[in-house]
Parts: C-alpha cells; sequence; structure tokens
C-alpha cells in the first residue's frame, strides 16, 4: 500500500486547474465526435462545462495516472482476451457436449482499494470464463465456466497488468508468483 | 471499396455468430452465472465486430470516434451489469450449478 501512496501523482492544487484540465479533456471529446462543425459548440460548451462541474464535485481528486504507454501496453492484451473469452464462451454454448465445470473460486489479491481494484474486478467479468461475484476486502469472489489451474494463471496475469496500467504496486504479493 | 466492404461484410457475420451463439448460451446454460458469461462475453464480442465493419463504412473520423466511445461505454455498463447481478444472486445465497446436481 506504501508503494501505492509513493507513486501517486500529487492532485492539482485547485479545484479550478482540476475544473480546466477536464473541461480541456471533454472539449477534446466533443471536438472527436463533431469535428470542425462549430455551430455544435452551442450545444457542446455548456455540456462540457457542466460535465467538468460535476465530475469535479463528485471526483474531486484522481488518485491514478494512467501513462500512455501503460495503456498501448494493455490495449493489445485486452483485445486479445476479450476475444479469446467471447470465443470461449460462445463455443460452449453452440456445442452439443456444452462443457461445463462451473464452480466459485476465491482469489487473494493485493491491488490498493480505488480505481485499479474496480477496473480489476470489471475486466475480470471479460477474460474467458471468469466473472466476478462478490468483493470483500482482500479477495474476491469469482463465478468460473470451467475449474482448472488456467483460472488463477489468468486471474494473476490480469491483476499484474492491471498494476502496472494504474502504476500501483501489490502490496505484500508473495515473490516469485506470476 | 469492394475490399473494405467485402471485409465489413465478413465481420457482420463474424458479429451475428457471437451474438447467437450469447443467445443460445443464455437460453441454453444451467444457471443464473453461467448465463451472465455467455451475455456479456459472447454479445461484447459481437458488438466489437458490428463496430469494427461499421467504422469501416463509416464517412467521416468523427463517426469512427463516436463507434469507438459506444464500443467502450457499453463494455463498461455490461461488466457493471454482470458485477451487479452476479454480486446480487450470490448475496442471496444461489448456489452455482455444478455437474451432477440438478
Amino acid at each position: 500500500m506504501t508503494v501505492a501512496k509513493s507513486m501517486a501523482v500529487p492532485s492539482t492544487p485547485h479545484a479550478l486547474g482540476r475544473f480546466l484540465a477536464r473541461a480541456a479533456w471533454m472539449g477534446l471529446v466533443w471536438f472527436g465526435l463533431n469535428g470542425a462543425d462549430w455551430a455544435s459548440w452551442v450545444v457542446g460548451g455548456p455540456a462540457v462545462l457542466a460535465a467538468a462541474w460535476v465530475s469535479v464535485s463528485l471526483l474531486p481528486a484522481i488518485p491514478w495516472r494512467w501513462s500512455f504507454g501503460g495503456a498501448m501496453a494493455f490495449a493489445p492484451y485486452f483485445l486479445r482476451e476479450s476475444l479469446r473469452g467471447g470465443w470461449d464462451v460462445a463455443r460452449r454454448a453452440v456445442s452439443p457436449a456444452m462443457r461445463l465445470v462451473p464452480g466459485i473460486v476465491r482469489y487473494p489479491f493485493h491491488l490498493p482499494s480505488g480505481p485499479a481494484r474496480l477496473f480489476f474486478c470489471s475486466a475480470i467479468s471479460l477474460l474467458p470464463g471468469t466473472a466476478v461475484v462478490a468483493i470483500a476486502p482482500g479477495e474476491i469472489a469469482v463465478h468460473v465456466l470451467e475449474c482448472t489451474p488456467r483460472v488463477e494463471a489468468d486471474l494473476r496475469e490480469l491483476e499484474r497488468r492491471v498494476a502496472a496500467l494504474f502504476g500501483v504496486g501489490r502490496g505484500g504479493e508473495p515473490g516469485g508468483a506470476g | 471499396m469492394i475490399i473494405l466492404d467485402g471485409l465489413a461484410v465478413l465481420l457482420l457475420v463474424g458479429a451475428l455468430f457471437f451474438f447467437i451463439a450469447g443467445t443460445m448460451g443464455l437460453l441454453r446454460f444451467p444457471d443464473l452465472y453461467s448465463r451472465l458469461h455467455a451475455l456479456t462475453k459472447a454479445d461484447n464480442v459481437g458488438l466489437g465486430l458490428t463496430v469494427l465493419a461499421l467504422m469501416l463504412r463509416a464517412g467521416s473520423w468523427p463517426e469512427v470516434f463516436k463507434l469507438g466511445l459506444l464500443w467502450l461505454m457499453v463494455l463498461a455498463a455490461s461488466a457493471t451489469a454482470c458485477f451487479l447481478i452476479g454480486n446480487e444472486a450470490h448475496r442471496r445465497g444461489l448456489k452455482p450449478w455444478t455437474r451432477g446436481t440438478p
């Protein structure tokens, strides 16, 4: 956990700075949605300002930073795994034998609480054959379609990659695993 | 253009397969938990392929951007809904189906 804190990016000192930074990002999204249609800003301008205001009031400080390199490393992995996950479940659904050996697996994890943990739990649902059904401190319950040792290796791999994406450590991780 | 159109058709056929498989899973799988798997994973891939096909046929960059954003938002919504339903079932003590139990 101390690793996570020391690596967290110091938050912007002033609420105004945060507001402007987020408004700039949301403005970029609006530009992406509408291209060079400048008249659209009659609606987009107020919408962007309102959204930035709501964002700053609901989530004052963002305690993490996504690195561009981390995201570029995570995206192909995520696409490959979600494709594999879809293929895996589709294959089971259409096969006459419909091979299923389901069960609930408990997986101890070490990501610090916050967005990284939330992202980890969401991403598990897209991995082949796994879906989170309960989150407890330090442990999640995962429903799996087929109980194999592969499941735990997959989860460990995802956890490692999410930790890298968010630039957080996995405090208390026993050495050598993963 | 014809190559792009052909590729788009291929992607849509692939998407169709995943949507049908997801629906078959929903109908055939034995319990709530396994059905969640079918709906989230197969349908996400189906939607991803649909979005890719439509991106190839899009007329402008903002359209491509919109389609990409749409897919990411549906991914987030679907993962969240999957957890909420699975978690509620788990909280109520619903046991997962296992081989050998009816």
